[in-house]
């Protein structure tokens, strides 16, 4: 300890509004980047990309549409939890509730966080997309912008996701109760209902153990697809924050017209 | 023998079995709504990806067994860290042993061509991943590895759902079959030899560093 | 900035846990002594904020922390270090106090960015300021602990048994810059040390039981001793206290024995005399 003058002599500017929501954002997504399970997400990416170069044109044309949702999305998901639960579960919750700053804006930074891994999953996404047009990699049909989307859609859905978890249902267990109950969802999803969930297969395989003898792409738009990602993303959000007690009717009121929207996309979509 | 006596119980009393009953529970429903309810049994490329979706299930909580709050106090007691482990895989274990062998009987005998051994291999190494991610998790002091472990174990399902055809894990076809396994049981090699790196006296490692030191002194 | 409690309850299942506590302190350094359970964390809680009381009144600088616009001034002008802060182990020293200042409404990235390295360095952690929490000492995560109740220049700051794990340095140090600090601001410190509130403190207030057992400085409190403290050959049956110290003769708190002579008090005597009596007098009131 020295002898600096223990009072600032120049007090930092406070930002009492909504400035204090980017800073804070900024920071929980600077968490959220760095997180294990983030960058674990990241390299399984990577790492499925060159495994299945040299694959067939029905592989290469799957892996660039779908692959992020579950490489990415699902790491994204529990770095997301973790993240947002960082501060209780390392009992800095004393602490932190004597401090100005509300819980719900803690809630709305570490949502606005969820953004950064989407942004970086959508470069990711672009990349690979140019080297297949760019390469010779031999490409059924190349992918629509929306269905190149759907991936990044997914991992931001996963890390709002687990932020609305993490403050619903905050114990160790929760997230692989929500993980497993939305894969359950999304596995008995067949036929045309598989446009509703998370993943979606958008070319047409053979029937197992012989998939790879299918031809052709599913019926049903991806426009919508992409629209109906965004709104379950929405949902997510509004549900995070219709937790803190402050302005709950309001986000109850938001999440309300997000699951309208959820219904009219789902609906949409559909072939 | 005396000593699992004297370590069972208490041990019963300190694991943080919450997590893995509610993932048990999850996944007795899951199988009985699946393949038990029905009339007509069930087909077989279905009755494995759902005994698949079963293993997948306990190997997310299998982890949560090594979560150890006092992990710091129990850090210098003389029982080694590989010991008390090792008491809780062998709990494990005892739970996931029977557990497993009453799921497979249960889905064999509406499915008689069901292929036991491989999805073991499978389940085993869905398992052995969870641990060796507890276990590293653990020894980088992250004090919940469960949590760490179950979203490696859900990673990595996904991962092997994914991966194409050069380094296929869950194909069906019986040309594949052999090759898959053959790789299912090089990761469980692999995840028990990060296991048991993790589970080294982490003072043993220690001292050469401190000798190091004392020389270059 | 004024803290000013008066008649303060709280009840936790049925047990009382803090009894109709009042004290005020102004600027200064203020020390809060008791023995474990006295109610000593609960009032800081409920000081801080964190904690609402269940009877009484709480003001800080005047302002009221039941209402929320009371407690949101209140928490703006607050420096708090609860006795197990609970880090961030994946961040480094700056990302933590940074992201509590961003937390104290501090948004111009520049300004926070220096009142930061203020504030670390003022701890003496300027050199540890990139490494990670969770590879720093106990001590220095105290002193990380004591760098982000000091962003902003609070009105007030709450420490909570701050100088626990320090060594003998760091507490001398740390004695220096909370006596600094409480020149222009009101400081509450929660301590078992009896020397540091002897070194530090203006006043001292005791709390036994959820009561407060004493207010006043720390020279009253060591007047209580006067004429009770003996040293003699023999451990005396009698007293509250006695051990043997490094001289081989006994010291003892309250009825002297034979042949005994008096002997200059310490606050630590009047402390154990304090808590000493209480516990008997409850022990007598049972019995």
């Amino acid at each position: 300890m020295t002898e600096l003058d223990v009072r600032s002599h120049r007090p930092p500017v406070v930002g009492r509004t909504m400035p204090v929501l980017w800073p804070l954002a900024l920071a929980e997504a600077n968490l959220l980047l760095r997180h294990p399970l983030h960058l674990l997400g990241a390299a399984l990416y990577v790492f499925t990309f060159f495994a299945d170069l040299g694959g067939s044109q029905r592989e290469a044309y799957s892996w660039i549409t779908n692959t992020v949702a579950i490489v990415w999305g699902v790491p994204t998901f529990f770095a997301a939890h973790l993240v947002a639960t960082a501060h209780r579960r390392a009992g800095g919750d004393e602490l932190l509730a004597a401090l100005p700053d509300e819980r719900q804006r803690r809630t709305a930074a570490s949502l606005l966080a969820a953004v950064a891994p989407f942004l970086v999953a959508c470069v990711a996404q672009a990349m690979a997309a140019a080297y297949y047009a760019l390469a010779p990699v031999e490409v059924e049909r190349f992918p629509l912008p929306a269905e190149l989307l759907a991936g990044p859609l997914c991992v931001l859905g996963a890390g709002l996701l687990g932020v609305m978890v993490s403050r619903w249902a905050p114990w160790p267990g929760a997230p692989l109760l929500a993980m497993v109950v939305l894969f359950a969802f999304n596995l008995r999803l067949r036929g045309d209902a598989m446009w509703l969930g998370f993943y979606v297969e958008f070319a047409r395989w053979g029937p197992e153990p012989d998939s790879p003898g299918g031809w052709g792409f599913i019926d049903g738009s991806a426009n919508w697809h992409a629209a109906y990602l965004l709104a379950l993303c929405l949902l997510a959000g509004a549900g995070a924050l219709a937790r803190e007690p402050r302005w709950r009717g309001r986000w109850v009121g938001v999440g309300l017209l997000c699951g309208v929207a959820v219904v009219a996309t789902g609906w949409a979509q559909l072939p | 023998m005396l000593q699992l006596r004297t370590h069972v119980p208490a041990l019963l009393r300190v694991v943080r079995w919450q997590p893995v009953a509610g993932l048990v529970v999850v996944t007795v429903v899951a199988l009985a709504v699946s393949t038990g309810w029905r009339a007509e049994p069930p087909q077989f490329r279905p009755a494995v990806w759902t005994v698949r979706l079963v293993a997948v299930l306990l190997a997310l909580g299998a982890g949560f067994l090594l979560d150890d709050a006092a992990a710091s106090l129990t850090a210098s007691v003389p029982m080694p860290l590989v010991h008390r482990v090792g008491l809780r895989v062998l709990l494990l274990a005892a739970l996931f042993g029977p557990l497993w062998a009453a799921i497979l009987f249960v889905v064999r005998a509406r499915v008689p061509e069901l292929p036991v051994g491989g999805l073991t291999l499978e389940f085993v190494t869905m398992v052995a991943l969870a641990l060796a991610a507890a276990a590293i998790a653990a020894r980088v002091g992250i004090p919940e590895p469960g949590l760490i472990a179950g979203a490696v174990v859900a990673a990595g399902a996904m991962v092997a759902f994914v991966v194409g055809q050069r380094l296929i894990l869950l194909s069906l076809r019986p040309q594949d079959w052999t090759l898959a396994h053959t790789r299912w049981a090089a990761v469980l090699a692999l995840c028990l030899l990060v296991t048991a790196v993790a589970l080294r006296d982490p003072a043993r490692r220690a001292l050469p560093s401190v000798k190091a030191a004392s020389a270059r002194r | 900035m004024h803290i000013s409690v008066e008649g303060l309850t709280k009840r936790y299942r049925g047990r009382t846990v803090l009894d109709g506590v009042t004290f005020a302190a102004g600027p200064g350094v203020t020390g809060l002594l008791g023995p474990n359970g006295a109610g000593k964390t609960t009032l800081l809680r409920i000081l801080a904020t964190v904690l609402a009381p269940d009877g009484g009144r709480v003001r800080l600088g005047g302002r009221d922390p039941a209402t929320p616009s009371g407690r949101l001034e209140v928490r703006r002008r607050l420096g708090y270090l609860p006795q197990e802060p609970g880090f961030h182990r994946s961040l480094t020293v700056f990302e933590f106090v940074d992201y509590i200042a961003i937390l104290k409404e501090m948004t111009d990235r520049r300004a926070r960015h220096d009142e930061v390295r203020r504030v670390i360095e003022l701890v003496g952690l300027d050199r540890e300021r990139s490494k990670k929490i969770s590879r720093l000492s106990g001590g220095m995560r105290r002193r990380t602990g004591l760098a982000q109740a000091l962003l902003g220049n609070p009105d007030v700051v709450i420490l909570d048994e701050p100088t626990a794990g320090l060594d003998p340095e760091q507490r001398m140090r740390f004695r220096d810059l909370i006596s600094r600090v409480g020149e222009d601001c009101a400081v509450l410190l929660s301590t078992h040390q009896t020397e540091d509130v002897a070194a530090l403190c203006h006043r001292v207030v005791a709390l036994v039981g959820g009561r407060t057992l004493f207010d006043g400085t720390p020279e009253d409190l060591t007047g209580l001793a006067e004429g009770r403290i003996w040293h003699s050959d023999r451990r005396s049956p009698g007293a509250t206290l006695s051990w043997r110290t490094g001289d081989g003769r006994y010291r003892n708190i309250g009825t002297p024995p034979p042949d005994a002579e008096l002997a200059e008090p310490s606050i630590e005597d009047a402390y154990l005399l304090l808590t000493g009596d209480t516990e008997a007098t409850s022990t007598r009131s049972a019995a």
